[in-house]
């Protein structure tokens, strides 16, 4: 799907394919006969109410969940994830050095000056310079928050799955990690954005508007014709 | 002063001690951080109980020996423990107050009405007889020192993962449930080792003090580690020696000495670190 020039060619090149997918928690059905399929250099935002199911798919995306029925193939190499919810131990002693560098794919025990290196030009990228040695703890929630999308996309993996990355960030960075985003996609990876933000970011971008069952999968331009340009749905 | 390291050293005894009390303070200096910083601290308390209970079944059923039974029982508890805890059937530190408590009432009801008694007394498990320790003590605790170390190095990175970051961990494909088990049954062991030298009232302060007082000093978890390591290393020589020259319980002296570090690294958080 090819929503306007801002979108890079897409391959065609399945990374993530859905078919029929249900998710049921006991009584409870969370996503119902989900199919749509996410191709190399793909950049999908997926938006909808609270309780659509938005969090199940991405537990199902990232794999810590299985479908209930049908088949979900999970083709990429590697998936970064961000997630919304963050599980992390607010006190733990732990610096920024090491937070990132739990993402990276090699790990060993002491870090090399080369990893090093890639960790303070993010730091710098992300406008928090010279902090790798700081306590995560002492860090603000907005620069956490770039701390963890660092850990996020610092080991280069096809795919990038955001999930509500803007919420603790203040609106003056906002636009800069939008743009930020933009770059890791044009350098070829495929983004999935988890939101509520419906904003000019979305623009000729392919939206999956989901409540429980999708309701929408296509161009932003045409979704937003669709719901008459209500900024709330 | 002197005299009294050449003292110390002429008791084989004490030479005994002082491998066997590094060993064991050392390896559990190194496990300190992932069950203190993780607020799992009373898993190694529980554990205690557990390994109290295993060695009076031990002594029924291998007296020369009991650790042969107290390991496994001991080890088959902490998966229990984390499996329920894991389930959220109960929540963890319940889990581990109703496991100690069953099964230490269970191995003070085999004392009562065990025929025969046993060739160790009940005491000596629970304050512990560090003065008395075999050649297979010794061979123990520095097989289970070597463990932990090797542990520690494999996993480091997957340890601090799962242990800041859980869901994150699990996303990365990080064990997070076998390293979970991994830990529990590594303390484990550590316990039935320490239970005979050290007691079951004092071995679960030795994995508990040395990351409690490195966290009033440090600034990142190597730190944490690293000072916890030499602070077990300067409490448990200095209370072998002190024991040794008052004539004074050894195990107790230690954890003692553990109790003061603790208070002064508390007061200098509280008035010089803030300053």
């Amino acid at each position: 799907m090819n929503c306007s020039n801002k979108t890079l060619k897409t391959s065609k090149q399945p990374l993530i394919s859905l078919n029929n997918v249900t998710v049921s928690f006991e009584n409870l059905t969370a996503l119902k006969d989900i199919s749509f399929t996410i191709n190399k250099n793909d950049y999908l935002y997926i938006i909808g109410p609270n309780g659509a199911g938005k969090s199940t798919l991405i537990r199902l995306l990232t794999g810590l969940l299985k479908p209930s029925e049908g088949t979900l193939e999970i083709i990429a190499n590697s998936i970064g994830y961000l997630p919304q919810v963050l599980n992390h131990k607010p006190n733990f002693p732990i610096t920024v050095n090491e937070v990132i560098y739990s993402g990276f794919k090699k790990q060993s025990l002491i870090m090399k000056k080369s990893d090093l290196e890639l960790i303070n030009f993010w730091l710098e990228k992300m406008k928090i310079p010279n902090v790798g040695n700081t306590l995560m703890s002492t860090l603000s929630g907005g620069q956490q928050q770039r701390v963890f999308l660092i850990r996020a996309l610092i080991a280069n993996h096809d795919v990038l799955i955001l999930d509500e990355p803007t919420s603790a960030l203040d609106p003056s960075f906002r636009k800069f990690f939008y743009e930020i985003i933009n770059e890791i996609h044009e350098n070829g990876t495929t983004i999935i954005f988890i939101t509520h933000d419906i904003n000019e970011s979305l623009s000729k971008r392919q939206v999956l508007y989901l409540d429980q069952k999708i309701e929408f999968f296509g161009c932003y331009e045409d979704f937003e014709k669709l719901v008459g340009g209500h900024k709330h749905v | 002063m002197f005299s009294i390291f050449v003292d110390f050293f002429s008791q084989g005894f004490m030479v005994y001690a002082l491998i066997i009390g590094l060993a064991l303070g050392l390896g559990a200096a190194l496990l300190s951080p992932f069950l203190v910083l993780n607020n799992k601290s009373m898993i190694a308390d529980g554990l205690s109980h557990v390994a109290f209970t295993g060695m009076i079944f031990g002594l029924l059923v291998f007296p020369n020996q009991p650790i042969y039974l107290a390991l496994p029982i001991a080890i088959v508890a902490s998966i229990a423990i984390t499996y329920i805890s894991k389930i959220k059937m109960i929540e963890s530190d319940a889990a581990i107050g109703v496991v100690s408590a069953f099964t230490l009432a269970v191995g003070l009801i085999t004392v009562s009405v065990a025929d025969g008694g046993f060739n160790q007394s009940i005491e000596s498990l629970l304050t512990g007889a560090i003065l008395s320790t075999s050649t297979l003590d010794v061979i123990l605790a520095i097989v289970a020192f070597v463990i932990v170390v090797i542990f520690v190095l494999l996993f480091y990175r997957n340890l601090i993962s799962s242990s800041y970051d859980p869901l994150f961990a699990k996303f990365s494909k990080v064990k997070h449930n076998l390293l979970n088990y991994l830990l529990s049954a590594l303390v484990a062991t550590f316990i039935v080792v320490g239970v005979r030298t050290i007691g079951m009232l004092l071995i679960s302060s030795f994995i508990i003090f040395p990351s409690l007082i490195a966290a009033q000093v440090s600034n990142s978890f190597k730190q944490n580690i690293f000072i916890g390591f030499i602070t077990a290393f300067i409490v448990i020589t200095t209370g072998m020696f002190v024991s040794f020259e008052l004539d004074l319980p050894t195990g107790s002296t230690i954890v003692v000495i553990y109790a003061i570090f603790l208070l002064l690294a508390i007061l200098y958080r509280k008035f010089l670190r803030r300053s």
